[in-house]
């Protein structure tokens, strides 16, 4: 069975203008996914795709508009909103999140130590002595000095601070972890070492990863499966080697040829939705697009075991 | 930071400290009651305080001394010292400071009634010193809470409470403390009068306080390190206390320093259209009042006294806030 389990999950808002009607954005629109014990689902997407929102509504940091989040068989989102403690102190325990700027996730009024203790001691870990014990085993496992314990966040460089997020989100022993781009606002031989310690810490902890990044190579060398996200919707979802070798999206296709056009803006993908209601919300963008392209959405299916597009081609 | 701002702030820091003592300690700091009256010395200048004797020609250094003093001409209310008899100033003596037994010492001069008025300046230093205290502490108590609460719950809660401040916030003052003062009964005495006014106040005052404390609360609330604690299934309680509120004093603290001189100021204002501390009780601000004549300010420029006393603590007010401002978090961001 899988650790968390989302179907079709719906993040939608809605602009309020003085002077103009309503609009709605849809973040997320009807994504549907799931990811394994000991499995990293990578999620790639360019910005504004809405992975991040995604990313943030499985943990529900960001109420969902509809769909339901599966977490160990227990429907979260129920749980939430029916106020079901004892569910919900579980899933915030054992789900937990690294987000991407490393500036903006560490309080700067609190000691390294602290901040690593402090979900040990939501979760009931009394004792001084203990917690500081356990604080100083997590430095130790995401490769910090001991020293870092007393310090405040203000003295670590951007690398230093995503591990001081890793060991947060690991102090209460997670099974799952969001990873919200945790490296891309690092250097690339940073990145390196960050991917290497994910990857170090799954085989030692055994636990899942929801992958967040919007640099395909990044994705391919720390999952096991890539889900390819667009405008709120999942494009192509498939084993990593599978995706990298034989895309069938076109979009999939245009990530993998990595060549900048000057249509990567975001500007372009919104306004292009904008005025595109009904059909593939990549229409616009396809070159091998057909007439049913611009009226009917397609749906994700399974084309092959393991490999499912969203498009009319297949 | 340069090393003499710091100086400044210490310096300024110690002189708050004293007056802020003196004013606790003023029974023992005055030499007399603020109430006690010398009528046959009415606007005696500030007795000198001699240091040396002259004999046979030489100069010979001795414990402090002054002598007594005699009304001349009462017309122009001019004193004269009788220098038959030296009278040694005691210090720790008499559970007082410093004592002169035998002879009055008014350090600066009496005012129109005769009372001392150092030691007046020391127990009105009571009123105007802690009155800012109250003051700030009151709003500043409340405009801490429910700003963190509109903010951090947001919705319903929110609303209703902006809407509240901005009633709060459009009331005239000035027409509200003009009406207070005349409502509150006449039976109570001025302190207490004055009290309730800055209580009032204060009540008025938190406000445009938790305005700020809700707008920066509600950027806090978006940074990630408080998404974290969510995520991780912090209370709300726990999620203000140890996320938001550590990294709101830093504000709250010099915003603190910096809105005890308005009270102060306020205090010297109202006393001076008698709206607030009147007769026989004593601030600085009443004292001042007394000094607004070019008559009292040419012969008698100590009457003025009060009003540098109330300079000077706001100088050191503004010079701290400025300092902390400055150095309070070097290194965060």
């Amino acid at each position: 069975m899988s650790l968390i389990r989302i179907q079709d999950l719906k993040v939608y808002y809605t602009g309020h203008g003085l002077f103009r009607k309503q609009s709605v954005t849809k973040a997320v629109d009807g994504v549907s996914l799931f990811v394994n014990d000991h499995e990293t689902l990578g999620l790639v997407g360019e910005s504004g795709s809405g992975k991040s929102t995604l990313g943030r509504a499985a943990l529900l940091l960001i109420k969902p508009t509809a769909g339901s989040i599966l977490f160990d068989g227990v429907d979260i989102v129920n749980a939430a909103v029916h106020k079901n403690r004892p569910a919900m102190k579980k899933f915030r325990r054992e789900a937990q999140i690294v987000f991407q700027d490393p500036y903006g996730s560490l309080n700067p009024r609190m000691k390294v130590g602290k901040i690593i203790a402090d979900p040990l001691r939501v979760h009931g870990v009394r004792g001084r002595k203990v917690l500081k014990e356990k604080a100083l085993r997590l430095l130790e496992l995401v490769g910090l000095p001991a020293s870092a314990y007393d310090t405040y966040p203000y003295a670590f460089s951007g690398g230093q601070r995503q591990r001081i997020s890793i060991a947060r989100a690991l102090s209460i022993g997670p099974r799952f972890i969001v990873a919200d781009e945790p490296v891309s606002s690092l250097d690339i031989s940073i990145q390196a070492q960050l991917l290497n310690l994910f990857k170090e810490i799954q085989e030692k902890e055994g636990v899942s990863y929801l992958f967040i990044s919007h640099d395909l190579r990044t994705v391919a060398f720390i999952a096991h499966r890539v889900a390819v996200m667009y405008l709120g919707r999942i494009m192509e979802l498939a084993q990593t080697k599978e995706l990298i070798t034989g895309p069938l999206h076109p979009y999939t296709k245009l990530l993998l040829s990595s060549i900048p056009s000057k249509d990567r803006r975001t500007t372009d993908q919104k306004e292009q939705a904008n005025g595109h209601e009904h059909g593939c919300v990549f229409y616009p963008r396809c070159g091998l697009a057909k007439d049913i392209c611009m009226d009917i959405s397609p749906d994700l299916k399974e084309v092959s075991p393991g490999h499912s597009v969203a498009c009319h081609l297949y | 930071m340069k090393t003499s701002q710091k100086s400044i702030a210490i310096a300024a820091g110690t002189i708050l400290f004293l007056l802020y003592l003196s004013a606790i300690f003023a029974p023992w700091v005055a030499p007399y009651s603020y109430l006690s009256q010398n009528r046959g010395f009415p606007d005696e200048p500030p007795t000198s305080v001699h240091f040396t004797i002259h004999k046979n020609g030489t100069t010979e250094f001795v414990r402090p001394y002054i002598y007594n003093y005699v009304l001349s001409d009462i017309h122009s209310e001019t004193y004269r010292e009788l220098k038959d008899k030296r009278y040694p100033i005691e210090f720790l003596t008499h559970g007082k400071l410093f004592y002169v037994q035998g002879a009055p010492i008014h350090v600066l001069g009496t005012d129109a009634l005769g009372r001392d008025y150092f030691s007046r300046l020391v127990y009105g230093g009571r009123i105007s010193l802690f009155i800012g205290l109250i003051g700030v502490g009151i709003s500043f108590g409340i405009g801490i809470i429910v700003g963190t609460l509109s903010g951090y719950i947001g919705g319903i809660m929110d609303t209703a409470i902006m809407r509240l401040t901005e009633v709060i916030m459009s009331l005239p003052t000035f027409y509200l403390l003009l009406t207070l003062a005349v409502v509150i009964p006449a039976g109570v005495s001025s302190a207490t009068t004055f009290m309730l006014i800055i209580v009032i106040l204060s009540f008025i005052g938190w406000a445009g306080f938790a305005r700020v404390i809700r707008g920066m609360v509600l950027s806090l609330k978006e940074r990630d390190f408080v998404n974290a604690s969510r995520a991780y299934g912090d209370s709300t309680w726990g999620i203000i206390r140890k996320q938001l509120v550590p990294n709101l004093l830093s504000y709250t603290i010099v915003s603190i320093t910096l809105s005890i001189p308005g009270y102060i100021i306020s205090e010297s204002a109202l006393s001076m259209l008698g709206l607030g501390i009147r007769e026989p009780d004593v601030s600085w601000g009443n004292m001042l009042s007394e000094a607004t004549n070019v008559e009292a300010l040419t012969t008698r420029p100590w009457m003025l006294s009060s009003g540098i006393c109330i300079i000077v603590t706001i100088l050191c007010l503004n010079i701290i806030g400025d300092y902390l401002r400055a150095t309070i978090d070097p290194h965060i961001h």
